[in-house]
């Protein structure tokens, strides 16, 4: 409960701020007295980047926005069976969209409404689907100790795991995605040519560099105590998350080269109780003044309004896995791809773990 | 092991009592009986409601129950790949492993606990507790502060020139046991104490003094008294330990894959929750498979009797 207080007080911060329209601009279709249950991931840092992001949405429209976690598609199966759903607005992980996707369990987006307020030609397509529109992308970056491994660090997954020129213990995700991505990068496999995954091939990466793993990290959370720790050297780490770390003063530097960003999406559930305030709030999110107030406060994740980047400060582009420079050798994960083969994925991957 | 649903409608609880007796019997016997139908049904509620119905539907779901497909056996033919039996079988040592440490150093803690003066009993009590009230996941996250590379035990070892270069003592199965020993061993010691409380101490005394060496007395007369407390505490340890998920998953740090974690996935990552059911189910069926063997062997009706017996 205590977050959300801290929530509210941010929201009534941001809504404080000259920033945004005025009540009196804003189109009357977007008026409302509803109340919307918006499910996220959680924690104070979404709550930071939302209330820069769309605090002034509930002043503006009328509309009151209140918040829960974390999205989970099982969960939203199991309300929209028992015909209880609870949240008007989620932000899934692109594979779990699509995994909605497959239940039907999701309203299409409402564009013809997003683009009276938002102009059609700033948003970026790529982010675009019927049933949900980009709310970030979260990065997997190479990041490394500068006091234990050096101010240049490796400049590509193949260094990464080249152990006689970076000592040190290394951690990754204890998970397939994004690792199989990550090991055909290693075994020489450019970005571009990573999909559709040659499973074979990545598990015979994974045989190769596996070992050299000392650490499978389990929680993203887990990061800051590593960091902080000083118990790994070199990582496959969330990018915000070791960014935050740099900013608390810890001696961590990153690479942006082949690094792995994942696109998360804003969707309204079938059977919201509020769809239609709900289809006004992720048009509302949309705009690129909201989405530029949070890349200021946060500049670690990409958003789906290019006009967002206007005005920029040059440090703060450096930073943003969105800017050109930092994106031109990223790879992005295919979510349909993962939806398709996730099962068999998993189990060979937990045979893997198991054999260790 | 299987989700608990506590949001049981109360409505449920008017349907379930029987009919009211249709013998004829007097006042007496008439109150008497109102008076166990009240007490025992809240009880009996408690139980469809919070045990029985979500273990029916759980069975349910594992054939299907609830998706489009309707009836099949698909989450169990998933289920017969042989990573689930090598992840069963690593979670069935982890369990075991646990249980049997738990139950080595938590006797002697227990032992200590009821001989020695209530107050300072009282003491060892709140700090007990204490460890039980700290969040699973905060007492993970402090092992590690302990056991990492720069932890307090390496840098103390180091430090005093014990070893060279640190210890693996985290992210690895050694880290995994130490977090849930620790996590599990109040359970036990909880369950020895009563357990070890009601030996009448005129039995060993009566040991000592018909000759009988104190190592004697503790193998015929203590030991053998004290064995259904650790039975019980065995049981709970164990049935704990084998759905354990978080700790091993931090501390393990990718070395102490357990089944768990593969119905952790199945629900999250795969979206089956047939197969995730169909999991649960057969960790029910082997646990209850594993306990039946337990009872053959270690009685577990004993839990029932008084220690003294």
């Amino acid at each position: 409960m205590k977050s959300r207080f801290g929530l509210s007080a941010l929201v009534a911060l941001a809504m404080s701020l000259p920033i945004g329209l005025h009540a009196q601009e804003v189109p009357a279709e977007f008026k409302g007295t509803g109340k919307l249950v918006v499910n996220n991931w959680g924690g104070p840092t979404v709550e930071k980047m939302h209330a820069a992001w769309y605090g002034d949405f509930p002043k503006a429209t009328g509309i009151d926005v209140t918040f829960t976690s974390i999205p989970d598609v099982a969960k939203l199966k199991i309300m929209s069976q028992v015909g209880n759903v609870e949240w008007d607005v989620v932000d899934f992980e692109g594979a779990q969209m699509l995994q909605a996707m497959k239940g039907d369990l999701l309203e299409p987006i409402d564009y013809d409404l997003m683009y009276k307020l938002v102009p059609k030609d700033q948003l970026d397509p790529a982010q675009m689907t019927k049933y949900g529109i980009g709310s970030i992308a979260f990065g997997t970056i190479m990041a490394w100790n500068t006091e234990t491994v050096g101010k240049t660090g490796p400049s590509s997954w193949t260094e990464f795991f080249d152990t006689s020129k970076f000592k040190g213990r290394r951690a990754l995700y204890a998970r397939p995605k994004p690792t199989l991505e990550i090991m055909l990068m290693a075994d020489g496999v450019a970005p571009k040519d990573v999909y559709p995954i040659d499973i074979d091939r990545a598990f015979k990466a994974l045989e190769k560099f596996g070992p050299k793993v000392d650490l499978w990290v389990e929680k993203t959370s887990q990061w800051d105590v590593l960091i902080q720790n000083k118990e790994v050297d070199l990582m496959g780490s969330s990018l915000a998350r070791t960014m935050a770390q740099v900013e608390k003063g810890e001696p961590m530097a990153i690479g942006f080269n082949q690094s792995v960003m994942e696109q998360s999406y804003w969707t309204i559930p079938k059977g919201a109780p509020n769809v239609k305030d709900a289809q006004k709030l992720v048009a509302w999110m949309m705009r690129g003044e909201g989405q530029r107030a949070s890349l200021k406060l946060l500049p670690y994740y990409s958003m789906v309004n290019k006009a967002a980047l206007d005005g920029l400060p040059k440090e703060t582009l450096a930073k943003l896995p969105g800017a050109p420079e930092n994106s031109a050798n990223s790879l992005t994960i295919n979510a349909g791809w993962w939806l398709e083969n996730d099962a068999k994925v998993q189990t060979r991957w937990l045979d893997w773990l198991s054999r260790r | 092991m299987t989700p608990i649903d506590a949001s049981e409608p109360a409505e449920k609880a008017n349907r379930l009592l029987p009919d009211a007796p249709t013998v004829t019997l007097t006042a007496w016997q008439r109150q008497q009986r109102g008076l166990t139908v009240s007490l025992m049904a809240l009880p009996t509620v408690a139980m469809i409601g919070v045990f029985v119905m979500p273990l029916l539907v759980l069975l349910w779901m594992s054939f299907g129950g609830g998706t489009k497909t309707g009836f099949s056996v698909q989450g169990y033919i998933d289920l017969m790949q042989p990573v689930y039996l090598k992840l069963l079988m690593f979670t069935l040592q982890l369990a075991f492993f646990t249980t049997l440490l738990c139950a080595l150093f938590a006797y002697p803690l227990a032992y200590l606990m009821v001989n020695v003066s209530s107050r300072f009993a009282a003491w060892m009590g709140v700090v007990l507790f204490i460890t039980l009230w700290l969040s699973f996941l905060a007492r993970t996250f402090a092992w590690i502060i302990i056991l990492q590379r720069r932890g307090i035990i390496n840098n103390l070892l180091v430090g005093i020139g014990v070893i060279d270069s640190p210890l693996e003592l985290v992210y690895n199965k050694l880290g995994a046991y130490i977090g849930m020993v620790h996590i599990l061993l109040p359970f036990m010691v909880l369950t020895l104490i009563p357990a070890m409380k009601a030996i009448d101490p005129a039995y060993v005394r009566a040991g000592l003094s018909l000759g009988a060496s104190p190592a004697r007395v503790f193998r015929d007369i203590y030991m053998p008294l004290s064995l259904p407390g650790l039975v019980a505490g065995s049981m709970l340890v164990f049935t704990l330990a084998f759905g354990f998920f978080i700790t091993p998953a931090i501390l393990g740090g990718g070395r102490a894959p357990t089944i768990v974690m593969a119905i952790r996935d199945q629900i999250q990552q795969l979206g089956n929750l047939q197969l995730a059911a169909a999991t649960s189910m057969v960790l029910l069926v082997f646990c209850l498979g594993l306990l039946f063997l337990y009872d053959r062997i270690a009685g577990i009706d004993r839990i029932y009797d008084k220690g003294g017996k």
